[in-house]
């Protein structure tokens, strides 16, 4: 067995079911306790570096020990390489910081062993193989040489992004990396079958929220240190499990959680095509401006009810906000005020402002957006019954503008 | 005979399935890990050491490989190479299948390897009907199970029947 070419031990696979399941058991390199007959032929020895077809549109580089998948009609390139070896550079440093060396390493071989699986498949898959002459990866000194420290840090679409030394975050940036993980996800479901698929991309979830509740854990300690001489509000970040109930709690009043892993709504094996993720991220990124943005617009429900949680939780988009001062109370009935007076003129009603019942506020760019919810009258109706209204309010630089208001339903 | 395994010209006997008797040199016996085994545990105290799966012709195989590697072991490699290709040269199957069987009990790595080797140098470029054959293996397969796995690696079968 192990003294035959690939191509011919999958063929053979044709000859009866005990050679099939025997052929496919050898090859996996997850069966330790069989010898790995083929592991010879079926993993490459990791300087051997080739380019695989996959199907007619997915290409994958395997070299210096790492498997990178090409964007269609992306030529494999050193650069291409180099960035995929930084940007794990880049994580491990972090892992080291966040979890320790030990944790770290646990990781880099669990890492590993995944990618060894996809492998073995693509190994199985290839259509075509041709070994590739990219003999030098060099790698940013900087990078070399960075510490091990916690440093910066971007959480966006669900996804934790490091940045290189002297980067800067852009949308740009963003969408890559959002595209490079929906490509990750469409080949494993290519190769490793849906389920196994979202299996990994689970874990690859948890794995990183692990990694996010520790630069929490850092980031209010060094804050906690900073600002015992400089007292201020205290901000605090949820923990996974109270993100979680944050999370669920959005998606019931309509709006699609903010840290949930990419959701790709077209991806099957059969169905695998560069458009159909190209489509799925188009509509992610959309969903995403839409119900994160302006995370009302749409529902009208979103972003009023969050739940019983702390203000000053940063790591959430929306948290209540505190009326604590008489200047902010002004502030949030002057806004709600100004929502009715339009509700008013445009929907030709009277209603009459009775007071702020509760306000939350959304941290993105640009501006503030403020969600309040007010007490009314409806001095139309006889008895002037009274009502809640939900209004939503954009604030940049002291210019507000109302961008929904409507009766709570 | 525990006195004796020191001695290098020791003799040691094989007896076949058929009940061919072999004598053996010690230093040729060592080329197979099991005889090596018994030895150094010293379970040989008989004087005789059944083999009972492997046949007369090709045990007499088995141990003119054995000789030829153990008299040639500080010897040119390539001396060696060129023996063991016209050693398998113009074997048949059958042969061939007892000689990976026989290696494979006597655990002697070097002849198992060039005889697999040489198997799956003869079956590689063959269609898998034809391997069917060649091994006596029952198709198991329904013509559409059998498309389906065709189907799922369609790539392999480029050129073949």
């Amino acid at each position: 067995m192990s003294w035959l070419p690939a191509k011919s031990l999958v063929r053979f696979t044709c000859v009866c079911k005990p050679w099939l399941s025997l052929i496919r058991d050898s090859t996996s390199a997850h069966t330790t306790a069989k010898p790995p007959f083929l592991l010879r032929y079926f993993s490459l020895p990791p300087d051997n570096t080739r380019l695989f077809c996959l199907r007619s549109d997915a290409h994958a580089v395997y070299a210096h020990g790492m498997l990178v998948f090409l964007k269609p009609g992306q030529e494999h390139s050193v650069e291409l390489l180099r960035e995929e070896k930084e940007k794990r550079i880049i994580l491990h440093k972090k892992r080291m910081a966040l979890l320790g060396e030990e944790e770290a390493k646990k990781l880099q071989q669990e890492d590993y062993e995944r990618e060894q699986r996809l492998l073995d498949r693509v190994l199985e898959e290839q259509t075509l193989d041709t070994p590739l002459s990219i003999s030098e990866l060099p790698v940013d000194p900087k990078i070399e040489e960075m510490p091990a420290a916690l440093g910066d840090y971007m959480v966006c679409f669900g996804m934790l992004v490091f940045p290189k030394p002297g980067q800067r975050f852009t949308m740009e940036l963003l969408r890559e990396e959002r595209e490079r993980r929906l490509l990750l996800h469409k080949n494993r479901i290519a190769l490793l079958g849906t389920e196994e698929a979202e299996k990994l991309q689970k874990e690859d979830y948890e794995r990183e929220q692990h990694l996010l509740d520790q630069t929490h854990k850092e980031r209010s300690a060094k804050r906690e240190k900073t600002e015992q001489h400089h007292p201020g509000p205290k901000f605090v970040e949820l923990t996974s499990t109270q993100r979680l109930d944050y999370e669920e709690r959005l998606r019931e009043s309509g709006v699609r959680a903010w840290m949930e892993p990419p959701f790709c709504t077209q991806a099957t094996a059969a169905a695998y095509s560069y458009a159909a993720c190209q489509a799925d991220l188009a509509q992610n990124m959309a969903f995403f401006e839409s119900n994160h943005f302006t995370l009302s617009a749409n529902t009208g429900l979103g972003g009023f009810d969050v739940g019983d949680i702390l203000a000053y939780v940063s790591n959430i988009p929306v948290r209540p906000f505190e009326l604590g001062n008489p200047l902010l109370v002004e502030m949030i009935e002057g806004y709600a005020k100004s929502a009715l007076d339009q509700h008013n003129k445009y929907n030709n009603t009277k209603y009459q402002f009775v007071k702020v019942l509760k306000a939350n506020i959304g941290g993105y760019s640009p501006g503030w957006n403020y969600y309040i919810t007010s007490q009314v009258k409806d001095m139309a109706s006889s008895g002037s019954p009274t009502l809640n209204f939900q209004a939503k309010v954009n604030s940049i630089e002291d210019q507000e503008a109302i961008t929904a208001i409507s009766p709570e339903p | 005979m525990a006195s004796s395994i020191e001695n290098n010209n020791e003799k040691l006997t094989l007896k076949s399935s058929d009940g061919e008797e072999f004598l053996v040199e010690k230093h040729v016996a060592l080329q197979s890990t099991l005889l090596q085994n018994m030895l150094d545990s010293d379970c040989s105290s008989a004087d005789v050491i059944p083999l009972p799966k492997i046949d007369a012709r090709t045990l007499a195989l088995v141990l003119g490989y054995c000789k030829k590697h153990a008299d040639a072991s500080s010897s040119k490699q390539g001396e060696l190479n060129s023996f063991d290709s016209e050693f398998l040269k113009d074997m048949d199957m059958g042969a061939l299948f007892n000689l990976v069987l026989a290696a494979n009990f006597m655990e002697i790595k070097g002849l198992l390897d060039i005889a697999a080797q040489k198997i799956a140098d003869t079956i590689k470029d063959k269609p898998h009907q034809e391997v069917r054959e060649i091994f006596h293996v029952e198709n198991d397969y329904t013509p559409e199970e059998e498309a389906a796995v065709r189907e799922e690696n369609r790539w392999a079968f480029e050129g073949f029947p």
